[in-house]
């Protein structure tokens, strides 16, 4: 502004007051022209014909009095700095006048020359502090009417979304409703003529529908997996884990299989170790994914087939491995990383009618991770591949520090960990006992974990502290009573549950681990307390 | 005694009530049928069944429906019904309706004996959990 010329008017119709106001600015060191304008109705048209950077107005004109001249004014010229001339110091005239749109006043007779230059240039860049308040103002007003806007398309879709997400489900369910209808029937009458129900049934009839009965729940299996993607993305995965055999395990899904390579000529070799360590695992799941890996390596074997079935205990990391081996074409490395992706089928060199959903994989990675397990893959290209997986050993405190690992890994960070402690009445039959088991193995949800102290006591590890364990607690009472509804056999015996305990993971890990340990080795001292 | 128990079966898929009525005969019951809801409807006051295997989901007059006007009659209230559905979705409709046991199809035939005889032996539902006999929690 120094360097440039200010141009001034002013309203005013005392000639004197004019004078004084040139003399003064004449005295400045910034430079400064004035128009002088001696009615407001002049003033105007001046500021309609051409632009000033500041205007300084008398209050008592001819044609306008008061604060009602800079309202006029600001009528006229919504931007440029207004400047009142007064002759009384008065603080109410100042905040009117403020208030009406003026930037500041000078009180006539009192300003000297670089007061008066001060206080327009102060009136001038608060003029332009306020137009660029209000450009800023009307930018965030702008940014505030897109983010609503985006707000309401975000919303839309998200209701687009939870529509197509509804209509899966519905989709899911009736597709597997259309599966199940026909095995029913399937299945149903398998059951019936084998059990000569319809007739007699003479033995290579009955090893015939046995096979049968075999493959309907393979069929019931596979719609299973179906669900199952689904239900593994709401985690509502029901996982039964608890000590087993693995020889059991693998005696389950062996005729089966066995079956199938007699039928495709291969040569199935089970090599599993007899005195291995029992396992802490979903059998169902254990037994789903050896079917799935199995199932895989009969497709992709070489001609004449050969698939090994092998087991390995390792003590040290306190684990069961479960391989298969296979002697087909082997797969690319760089194809090795996709395998366990959903619907992922890889493209094979051998023309074959073995087409699946390309779930198996997916599955199986997943089934084995909700064992605490891990899922791997070699393969050497024309020699063939080896799918294996791990299981760990039944020792609560080994399983509760896979568990903690889990949880450390987790995306969410710090948890709260609660161990509750369940127990019936010694006098309950060993099989109702295996009933309670079941139902508090269904009240689990997927990072919860149950453990049986022996026949008739549980130790239950949730993830939840003290308020959500509360909740947990009235959910069981609630389902205990519909469970109880739906049972022909009767109804389960009334059981007692208590808080044990909540501890913050990983912070706290190390005195769950040991009041882990006290629960399950230190029983004496456990019932004393 | 299951010897003079009648026992209506209600499916649209003809071979699942063949299938069902051989189970039931073979474990001694009586048995008559209906392929849909307004059959089944007009065949459990004809015939005034001692208890109903009932599918959810049919064409026209669904399960739940049938359950429905069953349980709104004096007459046949005190019917219980089973019901089955190859969808497990439908349990908990089914149970809430009234229904007296819930069965997925594919069922097993011992496990709906074994929901039938109860149904017939207990037809109206225990009565709900004593608050007092409940779980403490102590911290």
């Amino acid at each position: 502004m120094p360097h440039t010329t200010t141009k001034t008017l002013l309203i005013e119709d005392d000639p004197g007051d004019h004078l004084l106001l040139k003399r003064s600015l004449l005295n400045c060191r910034a430079s400064f022209s004035l128009k002088w304008a001696d009615r407001l109705a002049s003033g105007l048209e001046a500021l309609a014909r051409e632009s000033f950077d500041v205007v300084l107005t008398d209050l008592s004109l001819p044609d306008a009095q008061g604060l009602d001249t800079v309202r006029r004014i600001r009528e006229c010229d919504t931007t440029t700095p207004i400047i009142v001339m007064t002759t009384i110091d008065d603080p109410d005239v100042e905040a009117k006048a403020m208030e009406y749109g003026a930037q500041d006043y000078l009180v006539k007779g009192e300003a000297v020359p670089h007061a008066i230059e001060r206080i327009i240039r102060h009136a001038i860049q608060r003029q332009e502090s306020l137009a660029q308040i209000e450009r800023l103002l009307s930018e965030v007003q702008a940014d505030e009417q897109l983010l609503a806007e985006q707000k309401a398309q975000l919303e839309l879709k998200n209701k687009r979304l939870r529509k197509l997400y509804k209509t899966a489900h519905r989709f899911v369910d009736n597709v597997s409703h259309e599966f199940r209808t026909p095995l029913a029937v399937i299945k149903d009458y398998i059951a019936l003529v084998r059990e000569g129900m319809v007739g007699e049934v003479n033995d290579e009839q009955r090893r015939m529908l046995d096979v049968a009965a075999v493959r309907a729940n393979d069929l019931n299996n596979m719609v299973d997996d179906m669900l199952d993607v689904s239900r593994f993305e709401s985690g509502l995965l029901a996982v039964w884990r608890r000590p087993c055999r693995l020889s059991d395990i693998v005696g389950e899904v062996m005729s089966g299989l066995v079956q199938k390579a007699a039928v495709k000529q291969i040569e199935f070799e089970i090599d599993t170790a007899q005195d291995l360590p029992d396992v802490y695992c979903d059998s169902e799941k254990v037994g789903r994914v050896i079917i799935n890996l199995v199932t895989n390596a009969m497709k992709f074997c070489g001609e004449p087939g050969h698939v090994r079935l092998w087991t390995k205990a390792d003590p040290v990391r306190e684990e069961v491995e479960v391989g298969i081996t296979d002697n087909g074409p082997g797969i690319e490395a760089k194809l090795l990383e996709s395998l366990f992706k959903r619907f992922k089928q890889i493209r094979q060199r051998k023309k074959s009618s073995t087409k699946g959903f390309g779930l198996g994989l997916n599955i199986a990675k997943e089934l084995v991770a909700l064992n605490f397990g891990e899922i791997r893959v070699e393969s050497v290209v024309d020699e063939g591949s080896t799918f294996s997986f791990t299981i760990p050993m039944s020792s609560p405190r080994s399983v509760v520090r896979r568990y903690a690992d889990r949880v450390a890994v987790g995306k969410s960070g710090a948890r709260a960990v609660s161990v509750l402690v369940a127990s019936i009445d010694r006098q309950v039959s060993e099989s109702v006992a295996e009933d309670v088991d079941a139902f508090f193995n269904y009240m689990l949800r997927q990072n919860d974990l149950l453990f049986r102290r022996d026949t008739h006591r549980w130790a239950i590890l949730l993830m939840a502290d003290p308020t959500d364990v509360e909740g947990y607690v009235s959910r069981i009472k609630r389902e205990f009573r519909k469970t109880n509804r739906n049972r022909p056999f009767g109804p389960l015996p009334q059981y007692d549950i208590q808080l044990d305990g909540t501890w913050d993971l990983p912070a706290h890990s190390e005195s769950l681990f040991a009041r882990f340990d006290a629960l399950f080795v230190d029983e004496e001292a456990m019932c004393t307390t | 005694m299951v010897k003079d128990k009648q026992v209506l079966v209600v499916d649209d898929e003809p071979e699942l009530v063949r299938g069902i009525s051989l189970w039931l005969t073979a474990a001694g019951f009586g048995t008559c049928n209906a392929h849909d809801g307004d059959d089944a409807l007009a065949v459990v006051r004809k015939r005034k069944p001692d208890a109903i295997v009932l599918d959810v989901r049919m064409p026209g007059r669904d399960g739940l429906s049938v359950l429905d006007e069953l349980q709104g009659d004096v007459k046949t209230k005190h019917i219980p019904v089973v019901m089955l559905s190859a969808s497990i979705v439908d349990q908990q409709r089914a149970l809430d309706a009234g229904a007296r046991f819930f069965l997925a199809k594919p069922y097993d035939g011992k496990d709906l004996i074994a929901a039938i005889t109860s149904a017939i032996d207990n037809p109206s539902l225990p009565e709900e959990c004593d608050e007092r006999a409940e779980t403490c929690l102590v911290c």
